[in-house]
């Protein structure tokens, strides 16, 4: 039966007031920027048109490049770690053991926290001066092996990686544990009457039955972890050394400190393509019918 | 039964609160702009009588909870009742923050109507003549107490090279080589004179378990030790030429004293004389570790003895003294006496207003740069004010006078590399090469040649 | 497709509030390892927390030479003054305006869209789609100066309405990608039926398809409100008056080069979160109640 022929209006007028504001206020603004990619400023108020010499420029910066490889590591990291961490809790949660509610409520509570928030106390807990780590190496006989990790350009990004896990994780707790909330009971129930439990059933059973949420939560977050701003602007600057420094962070430097709007707007225009070709690709390679 | 109904009650509540917030909310957006329509609708009407409604819109860095923030609303409130046509709407934020708006509002050509700034910044918006020319308001009689307040020296610290002045000078700063004068006498070691000195006392510090020298890396705070670094081994020529003049290019040219200014940092830094991991410590912490007796000496500007007292109080302050930046004896072209600092910060005024407003703009930075305003903010130890003014030495702390003294009496000044090189460039020291030398990643010729494209890049775009 | 549809089923008959069977675990001894597992976590979690908590209740140098301990006296000024002396109550209320009308935007202008891409086949409904999610995939400031100069046009600066729609407008991508896989499991069946007894598109929407997939609305209002609740730039951009300041821009206020107070700073952090836990816990209620109040309506 096909009701859509019959009312093309309906739908039109469905449609129309999202995408309208949709398209004024978002779409357009970023066709604006794609144009401004490819301009010169001067000055601040004069640009001139440069063609694609921004992207040259761009792909011949040292600095880009580095940011480009922090970013993808985070975007690896970040979705590994909060996906694995956000299923397992997920599911534990899911199984209602007894005070599950209160387990529920507390993972997600650092996600409400605004990031200067979590800037501020993973600052102090990665503290050379105060921080827990170093009293930590002391105990266990590894002084002379102690690094402030927000010093040290090898350890500084994984720093960020723990404090954002530690930050955004709850938000994949609760998509997972409603996406496991939505399988059908029957098939569990006939499961574990089966006598599948544990690993098993969870490897037969339940990832392919939310394949479609697991799927939706590695997209997003990666997605997600290639705009991350806040938590690097706060907790480092991007530094020691650019070693933190992601491409969102890259952006705002060379627009709003570097006076460079043009090479600003390249990086949000590479930013634009990485994160469609990653969704496009993260698609095909997940593409994978749910059983049921 | 109970434990759900008990819980939608609950719900209910937070959906009303929040409902009744919004309306709350609405009503209060919807009163102010109600009122800004007001005022300009009646600015447009009545453009002849002395008493028109003005709004100015100012931006300063002191937000709330800083002496200087009290001030600023103190001086607001009399304006309420000694100018009630004129309406100010005080904008505050980090400075930071402050800059990144500034530059968006000037992108889009709306900029704040009066703005803290500083110079490097003021220097790229007055190629737009986004920002009035203050040359003929000093010479106006109209406005005769700028004359009076300032030195000749202060009122052109923001001149353009064709004799335009961007800002009106407002805080003053000068570098400071601070110690802790009990560990000093103490272990009977003096403050140094010569950068010699100072590497020789370096592993003497390093032996009682103390840092020699502190800073607060993960904030970038490099900007004031590189310009001492290059005042000192290159001279102020070399200085100029470099950050404005026609070797804008030459960076990486040894002539112009920039690669032995590097070296000698990759030398400070290879004697050991930062901690291990100040790239991870913020400025305060930076603080802390010396209030607490951690480190020997800390290497910035004048507003430090008020960041000092925040950390350790009066009785740690009451220990901090200060010295020069030492000289270098082996740098012959080395300026010996300059110090880092002068007026580095100011207020400018937004051009395109209409005469009326402009005067009332001008007014208002007249207040906030008098000595009036500023000399109960230095007496509370918040900064060095720019001005000549006369204050009460007893009020301040004995190496916040140490400080003003030195402002007052210094012979040169060159400002700290973020407030005269090009942005683009003063990151590239900052951020990159020397970030890179203390974190062992670059050597000094490595992180000379990034200053060296950053600058290339820089002039290439004009 | 046949998920909700076994679902459905099920609630039918069986109106329990628990919507998945207590699943048995083992041995005991596994038992107490997920307990501990759930405790350690939740540890990690809640440490850091309370640690914010007692630095909210301590003194500048308490905090300076008392780091990681419980207050040593426990003084309240810094609320008093965080709330007041900082402004933080104003901000509070902007805030809460903010993210409430960001929302309404939100959840009214992506429903029905998700609806129609979710339940309709036409031609361009692919090229639609995709064009609807791309904003997903860009960071706002890239976008800044552009809107920046658009609110300008409008001589909207100062408006917590202006600010809503963009905040509101930039969540429209992210959620219609999650409320249209929502609302693509609802069972075909249901609105055939509905059809066939003469429901017209506005009734199946409202009384069908907005009730069943009430989960999913929910989830675009909360992740809206973490969206909203903490965005820095756009209304620092947007925003001059002070008494039109939202609550992120107070927290940056607390530490600056003229300015360093921890403890406040902690203080305005505490009253930050309130209302954004509580706001979770209201919704959450929602969540499981959605899923299984939609599915017996159906």
């Amino acid at each position: 039966m096909n009701i859509t022929k019959k009312n093309i209006w309906v739908i039109l007028a469905f449609l129309f007031p999202g995408l309208l504001i949709y398209i004024y206020l978002v779409l357009y603004p970023i066709g604006q920027s794609v144009v401004l990619s490819t301009f010169k400023w001067d000055t601040l108020a004069s640009s001139r048109f440069v063609g694609l010499e921004n992207y040259v420029t761009v792909f011949e910066s040292r600095l880009f490049w580095k940011s480009f490889t922090n970013s993808l590591i985070f975007m690896v990291a970040t979705t590994a770690l909060q996906v694995i961490i956000g299923f397992i809790l997920g599911y534990l949660v899911y199984l209602q053991l007894k005070g599950y509610r209160f387990f529920k409520v507390m993972y997600f509570v650092p996600t409400v926290l605004p990031s200067v928030a979590v800037g501020f106390i993973w600052n102090y807990i990665y503290s050379p001066g105060m921080g827990l780590l170093k009293p930590f190496m002391v105990a266990i006989g590894q002084a002379e092996n102690y690094m402030p990790p927000l010093a040290s350009p090898t350890l500084a990004l994984i720093a960020i990686i723990i404090a954002q896990t530690w930050h955004s994780c709850g938000v994949q707790v609760i998509l997972f544990n409603s996406g496991f909330m939505s399988m059908p009971n029957e098939v569990i129930e006939s499961a574990t009457i089966d006598g599948a439990g544990g690993i098993k059933m969870i490897y037969h059973m339940v990832i392919p039955l939310s394949w479609d949420i697991i799927k939706m939560v590695i997209i997003l977050q990666a997605v997600g972890a290639l705009r991350s701003f806040d938590l690097v602007y706060v907790m480092t600057g991007g530094g020691p050394n650019h070693s933190t420094e992601l491409l969102p962070l890259h952006l705002f430097v060379n627009s709003f400190q570097n006076f460079n709007l043009g090479y600003g707007n390249v990086i949000a225009v590479l930013i634009f393509v990485l994160a469609m070709t990653i969704t496009l690709g993260l698609r095909k390679i997940m593409y994978k019918e749910s059983i049921y | 039964m109970k434990r759900t109904s008990a819980k939608s009650v609950i719900s209910l509540v937070m959906v009303v609160t929040m409902m009744l917030t919004a309306l709350v909310g609405c009503g209060t957006s919807k009163d102010s702009t109600a009122t800004s329509v007001a005022s300009t609708s009646t600015a447009s009407t009545q453009t002849v009588v002395p008493e028109e409604k003005q709004e100015i819109r100012l931006m300063t860095a002191w937000t709330a909870g800083s002496a200087a923030y009290n001030a600023i609303e103190a001086l607001l409130k009399t304006y309420k009742t000694d100018k009630p046509n004129i309406t100010i709407v005080h904008d505050a934020l980090p400075s930071a923050d402050l800059r990144t708006k500034l530059t968006v509002e000037m992108a889009a050509g709306t900029p704040p109507d009066v703005s803290w700034c500083v110079l490097s910044y003021a220097n790229e918006f007055i190629k737009d003549n986004k920002i009035i020319d203050w040359a003929p308001v000093f010479a106006d009689p109209k406005h005769p107490e700028f004359k009076k307040w300032f030195s000749e020296v202060s009122l052109n610290f923001a001149s353009t090279p064709d004799g335009k002045i961007m800002m009106v000078p407002q805080e003053g700063s000068i570098d400071g080589l601070f110690y802790n004068t009990e560990m000093f006498t103490k272990n009977g070691w003096t403050p140094p004179t010569t950068f010699d000195e100072l590497l020789a006392l370096v592993p003497l510090i390093k032996a009682k378990g103390i840092s020699p020298l502190v800073t607060g890396g993960k904030d970038g705070r490099f900007a004031w030790l590189a310009s001492a670094l290059l005042a000192r081994s290159a001279g102020l020529d070399n200085f100029n030429a470099l950050c404005k003049g026609e070797s804008m290019k030459s960076w990486n040219d040894p002539k112009f004293g920039f690669v032995g200014a590097m070296e000698k940092f990759s030398a400070l830094v290879k004697s050991g004389a930062y901690p291990k991991g100040v790239l991870g410590m913020s400025a305060s912490e930076a603080d802390q570790m010396f209030a607490r007796g951690e480190a020997a000496m800390y290497y910035e500007g004048a507003w430090k003895p008020g960041n000092f007292q925040k950390a350790g109080g009066d009785a740690f302050l009451a220990k901090v003294a200060r010295v020069n930046f030492p000289v270098m004896t082996d740098s012959p072209n080395g300026d010996a006496k300059v110090n880092v600092g002068g007026n580095i910060i100011g207020f400018f005024v937004a051009s395109g207003l209409t005469p009326s407003k402009t005067e009332a703009c001008i007014n208002l930075v007249k207040d906030v740069c008098s000595p009036e305003f500023n000399v109960p903010i230095m007496e509370n130890g918040g900064f060095v004010y720019a001005g000549n003014a006369d204050y009460d030495k007893t009020k301040v702390s004995a190496v916040l006078n140490q400080c003003i003294e030195a402002y007052r009496t210094a012979t040169s000044y060159i400002p700290s590399m973020d407030a005269i090189a090009p942005p683009s460039v003063d990151l590239a020291i900052k951020q990159t090469a020397m970030p890179g030398i203390l974190t062992g990643e670059f050597d000094v010729a490595k992180a000379v040649a990034e200053v060296q494209k950053a600058a290339e890049d820089y002039s290439a775009a004009k | 497709m046949g998920i909700l549809n076994l679902l459905s089923k099920k609630s039918s008959k069986d109106n329990s509030p628990e919507p998945n069977p207590q699943l048995k675990i083992g041995s005991k001894v596994t038992l107490r390892l997920i307990y501990l597992f759930l405790a350690f976590c939740a540890l990690i979690v809640l440490l850091p927390l309370v640690w914010l908590f007692f630095s909210s209740l301590k003194t500048q140098a308490d905090l300076t030479t008392n780091t990681w301990g419980p207050p040593k006296i426990w003084v309240f000024a810094n609320y008093a003054k965080a709330w007041t002396g900082a402004k933080i109550n104003i901000y509070l209320t902007n805030s809460i305006f903010v993210t409430f009308l960001s929302i309404i935007i939100t959840v009214v202008t992506v429903t029905p869209i998700s609806f129609v891409l979710a339940r309709y086949k036409f031609k361009a409904k692919k090229f639609i789609y995709y064009i609807a999610i791309a904003g997903m995939m860009i960071p706002i400031h890239s976008a800044i100066i552009p809107i920046y100069m658009m609110v300008g046009k409008w001589d909207m600066y100062n408006n917590l309405g202006a600010l809503s729609l963009i905040y509101g407008a930039f969540r429209i991508s992210i959620s219609i990608f999650i409320l249209e896989s929502f609302m693509s499991s609802i069972p075909r069946e249901l609105e055939e039926c509905a059809f066939i007894d003469g429901c017209s598109i506005w009734k199946l929407f409202t009384s069908i398809i907005v009730p069943l997939s009430k989960d999913g609305i929910v989830t675009i209002a909360v992740l809206t409100v973490l969206a909203c609740w903490n965005e820095l730039l756009v209304s620092m951009l947007l925003l001059n008056r002070p008494e039109l300041k939202t609550l992120p821009i107070g927290l940056i206020g607390f530490i600056t080069e003229f300015n360093s107070e921890y403890t406040q700073l902690a203080a305005g952090i505490m009253i930050a979160i309130i209302p954004s836990i509580l706001f979770y816990i209201f919704a959450q209620e929602n969540i499981e109640k959605g899923m299984i109040a939609g599915a017996i309506k159906g």
